[in-house]
């Protein structure tokens, strides 16, 4: 699979950035992702089933997660899901990417807590 | 309810790539099970409605993964004319063009191929969809009424006479329309047409016309184009029909409220004009009796409830004669069944109380359209089959080539296998290809429906029910689409599977030149199949040519040939006395036949083959028989010589004489059914009868028996029949008949100067016997003539299928013949091991198609006349005859096997 470079990749569509943190902190199967990222959002951002896996689909052919070998004597459906290097440095750019937007956001004072 | 939700999701999908499904399929199921699980205990509501989101989500997202292939950048690699390798993606857009490419560039380099076969698809599908239109029209098209679907055809069951479908007697039609509460209403009609004159400014024609109860018109529920149906009390108001008001009233905008005059008959007024596609009533719906050579009416008149016709002297409705047609149409709350059991009860009811008309009469009622179309639809039907047989063949031998293409196509095949194209990715290559040529072919056969469907509702009987309805509309454009897709689809899945197995075969397998085991079974069921087709059409073909040879030699009871036939009225002046008319029916006579090369003169008033038959009960004399269980027989009167004009043989006594003049009254002759049939076992001659349930009646003496004739058709069996002569009661407008000493035709322009001379109107209907005998077997000619066709391409396709798979068994055998011959095998040898290889095939196939052919031919066996539906000529014949076929189509490459030499085979 061609690899590209990390800013070629962004900006990550929500769902894909959604993806990306939920296995920064672990390695998960896909209906793990799906509720990680439905607690921590708590239902701002819909989860929809199919939409998840064509994401997990395009994240595992640019090469940012990786599917894991079923360890034996699990459920040989569920795929686990790790995030790779080259994920987390998409992941970090990405995030740079955004604090820039946020910060441009802060002076121009749209970021919350600058109501006046 | 979560498990149907399960079922929808999992249908959805089938939105995503194969690739995709294979890949994530199982996950996603099991999130989406496990989500609706998790959302149940808030609530039914809600969890159902997180399933239909999800379920609508895995469409649209299936969908956008499909397209999202095809904006990918491609694969670096890319191998000229072949499939992407790597991922292999079916039915993406990418790969399906990348096929149709492929496929198209295949085709044009093999033209000849390309050609053959989208000529034979296109003539198949062309000609299916030809008939399908044909069979539509007549078929499945509703009638051209309001609502037709509840109309029901309702006649009397004459159970003494065996006439399930006799016409009905004004008093029981007036209890059907009173005493059935399942009929919104019940009208009637004369079962016959009548002709009447119509004058216009010194000018004369002859119009059909059909007589209506006042509710008819409502009943159809048909707009008029101009004016309005006839209501209660039109009693002197006319409909024309939309052909008419063009052709004899030049469609005049202020035709409605117009008076027309019609010979002998108080003036009519123009009520309405039909619109062009009022098609009311159908020949079929007069039903046995309505008989006429006029499909369709030209105007309507009114037969009003209070005519003499409908009530007798004392008021009361008729019971003893029965000459009508009923159609009731059911309220939209009744069933047909409820209907049938409301007239059983009433027919029941009526038998009991007027036990001397009504006994032993019952009822049969059945949708109108089944009425109007009954006589046509087994003949469309075996067309049908035909024609899709006939397909079938064709796909057979396409798929054939296909086959042996997709075996010269081997080791293209196992490259693109070991480059790592998949099962699926072969097949749908072979099915873009064979889906390509059905397209083709389809475009061909558009423009073999445009000829072949006006061809035959031209080759077909002008007064067949409906046929003249086919049109080329958009469901049968719909049909001939999907026949071209199914029929691609057809012709390619077996070389798709073949080519698979191929794949497995793999590379190292790819120089072999003898077929698989498998791949030879696959040709040989194929031409075992189109043999046993064959065999069906060809022999269907057979009993349709036996049965037409056997009704053309029917012996009709008369001499058909040198016979010239015409209608000829009486002068309105002569009609004023049964002496005038007389008077003038006998100058008539005496000077046709003093004409030239004429024989003898007589005449009718009804001419066999040619026009309706009347009937009448006779009553015997010393014979005690309530009215309705007298016998029912036809009735004609002869005119002058008629039964030696005609070449009826007198079987006993005499027939009648100028010197019955003064004794005519009284004096009858019978023909021998009317002999068997009333007079079984019994002296005949010298007997009295009289017509009708009528005491006043005079009595007829018998004087004579003639022979039976055929009536109706040639088909249909002779029926019982009186005869009394003219001198007796006229006829206004008689058939005459002239034998003439050569060609009948010949005599035609005497006949018209000789009337005119008479001053007398002009004849009409002037036809030779040879003409109507030739009508009447419209039908089955027609019938003949397709089967025929059917037969012959059959035929032709089945040696086009044996010579094909004979030549590809020859050339993959060529190394063994090669090896033979260099053991010793003499040409004589190897001859008969390949026609023997063809033999068996060829059987095989005729064995399987006899038998089906021999269960086919007894459902068609109210198509047959004179043979048996196990007919040995046939069934030893086609057989026969088609095996000889396969033989010679087979000796062609075999002879080519005889001449391998075992160098030619080490060499290839």
């Amino acid at each position: 699979m061609p690899f590209r470079s990390s800013e070629s990749l962004l900006p990550l569509t929500p769902i894909a950035f959604e993806i990306l943190l939920a296995l920064a902190e672990e390695d998960r199967h896909g209906y793990a992702i799906l509720q990680a990222v439905e607690s921590r959002l708590r239902g701002k951002l819909p989860m929809r089933t199919g939409t998840l896996y064509r994401a997990l689909a395009r994240l595992v052919e640019d090469g940012l997660i990786e599917e894991l070998d079923s360890p034996p004597g699990t459920d040989s459906r569920r795929r686990t899901y790790r995030i790779t290097r080259h994920g987390r440095s998409v992941a970090r750019a990405e995030t740079e990417r955004m604090s820039e937007q946020v910060a441009a956001a802060r002076s121009r004072k749209l970021a919350p807590g600058f109501r006046h | 309810m979560p498990r149907l939700l399960s079922i929808l999701h999992s249908i959805a999908l089938f939105a995503y790539p194969r690739a995709f499904r294979g890949h994530f399929g199982a996950e996603i199921v099991e999130a989406f099970d496990r989500r609706v699980q998790d959302a149940a205990p808030r609530g039914r509501g809600r969890a159902l409605g997180l399933g239909a989101w999800l379920i609508a989500d895995a469409v649209a997202s299936g969908f956008a993964e499909r397209f999202s292939v095809l904006r990918r950048p491609k694969p670096q690699l890319v191998i000229h004319e072949s499939l992407p390798i790597g991922r292999s993606q079916t039915m993406t857009w990418e790969s399906l063009l990348a096929d149709a490419r492929l496929s198209m560039r295949r085709l044009l380099r093999a033209p000849l191929f390309a050609g053959i076969t989208v000529l034979t698809l296109g003539l198949g599908i062309g000609a299916s969809t030809a008939i399908f239109a044909v069979a539509h029209a007549v078929l499945f098209r509703p009638l051209p009424y309001s609502d037709p679907d509840r109309l029901v055809a309702i006649w009397s069951n004459n159970t003494h006479q065996h006439e399930t479908k006799n016409p009905v007697s004004p008093a029981n039609f007036q209890a059907f329309k009173k005493e059935a509460p399942s009929f919104a209403g019940v009208e009637a009609m004369y079962a016959f047409f009548t002709n009447s004159q119509l004058e216009r400014d010194g000018s004369k024609d002859m119009m059909t016309v059909a007589t209506v109860t006042p509710g008819m018109f409502d009943l159809i529920g048909r707009q008029m184009l101009r004016g309005r149906g006839l209501r209660e009390g039109d009693d002197t108001g006319v409909v024309i029909s939309h052909g008419s008001w063009i052709r004899l009233f030049g469609s005049d905008p202020e035709i409605v409220g117009k008076t027309v005059r019609v010979t002998g008959a108080p003036p009519f007024t123009v009520i309405g004009v039909a619109p062009e596609d009022f098609l009311f009533p159908y020949k079929a719906m007069l039903g046995p009796s309505g008989f006429t050579r006029a499909s369709l009416p030209d105007a309507w008149v009114m037969l009003p409830m209070r005519s003499n016709r409908m009530v007798d002297a004392a008021g009361q409705p008729v019971r003893p004669v029965h000459f009508l047609a009923v159609i009731g149409r059911l309220k939209p709350s009744a069933s047909l069944d409820n209907a049938r059991a409301e007239l059983d009860a009433i027919a029941a009811r009526r038998a009991t109380e007027f036990t001397d008309t009504n006994d032993g009469w019952q009822v049969t009622a059945l949708p109108l359209h089944a009425q109007v179309t009954g006589q046509i639809r087994p003949v469309v039907l075996l067309l049908a089959g035909g024609v899709a047989t006939l397909l079938l063949m064709m796909c057979l031998n396409i798929a054939n080539v296909l086959l042996a293409r997709a075996s010269g196509a081997q080791r293209d095949i196992a490259v693109r296998s070991a480059l790592g194209a998949s099962f699926g990715r072969l097949v749908q290559l072979s099915l873009v290809e064979s889906a390509m040529l059905g397209a083709l072919g389809g475009a061909a056969g558009l423009i073999v429906v445009f000829v072949a469907t006006p061809l035959i509702v031209a080759l077909a009987p002008a007064d067949l029910p409906r046929l003249s309805e086919t049109r080329f509309d958009a469901t049968v454009l719909g049909f001939g689409l999907t026949l071209s897709v199914v029929t691609g689809l057809l012709v390619g899945v077996i070389p798709a599977l073949a080519s698979t197995r191929l794949r497995k075969a793999g590379l190292a397998d790819s120089h072999r030149t003898t077929a698989s085991k498998s791949r030879q079974r696959t040709r040989a069921s194929l031409v075992v199949a189109e043999l046993a087709l064959a065999v069906m059409l060809t022999a269907g073909a057979g009993l349709m040519l036996r049965s037409f040879l056997a009704v053309m030699n029917v012996d009709p009871g008369f001499n058909a040939s040198n016979l010239l036939t015409f209608q000829q009225s009486v002068p309105q002046t002569a009609q004023q006395s049964p002496a005038a008319n007389i008077a003038f029916l006998d100058q008539l006579l005496t000077r046709l036949q003093a004409a030239p090369g004429v024989q003898s003169v007589g005449g009718t008033t009804r001419i066999p083959l040619g026009s309706t038959q009347v009937t009448t009960m006779l009553a015997v004399d010393g014979r005690a028989v309530p009215d309705g269980k007298l016998p029912e027989v036809d009735m004609r009167r002869a005119v002058g010589d008629y039964f030696s004009a005609m070449g009826m043989p007198v079987v006993q006594g005499r027939v009648f004489t100028s010197e019955d003049r003064t004794a005519a009254s009284g004096l009858a002759v019978v023909n021998a059914a009317l002999a068997a049939k009333v007079f079984p076992g019994e002296a005949v001659v010298g007997r009295r009868v009289r017509m009708g349930p009528n005491p006043n009646a005079a009595w007829l003496t018998i004087i004579g028996i003639v022979g039976d004739i055929r009536h109706s058709s040639l088909e249909d069996a002779p029926r019982p029949e009186i005869y009394i002569s003219y001198l007796q009661g006229p006829p206004t407008s008689p058939f005459m008949v002239v034998r003439a000493s050569g060609d009948a035709t010949a005599v035609a322009a005497s006949v018209r100067n000789i009337v005119k001379e008479l001053g007398a109107d002009p004849p009409f209907n002037v036809s030779t016997m040879a003409q109507l005998r030739s009508e009447s077997t419209a039908l089955r000619r027609f019938t003949v003539l397709l089967a025929g066709i059917f037969g012959a391409l059959a035929l032709l396709l089945a040696a086009a299928g044996v010579y094909g798979v004979m030549a590809l068994v020859v050339a993959e055998r060529t190394d063994e013949v090669g090896v033979r011959v260099a053991l010793g095998a003499t040409p004589s040898r190897i001859l008969s091991m390949m026609i023997g290889h063809a033999a068996r095939l060829g059987v095989t196939g005729l064995a399987i198609g006899t038998a089906l052919s021999l269960i086919l031919a007894q459902a068609a066996k109210s198509l047959l006349f004179g043979i048996q539906p196990t007919d040995v000529v046939t069934f030893v014949g086609v057989p026969l005859g088609l095996l000889m076929v396969a033989l010679a189509a087979a000796l062609v490459p075999a002879r080519r096997a005889t001449k391998i030499s075992p160098v030619q085979a080490i060499r290839s």
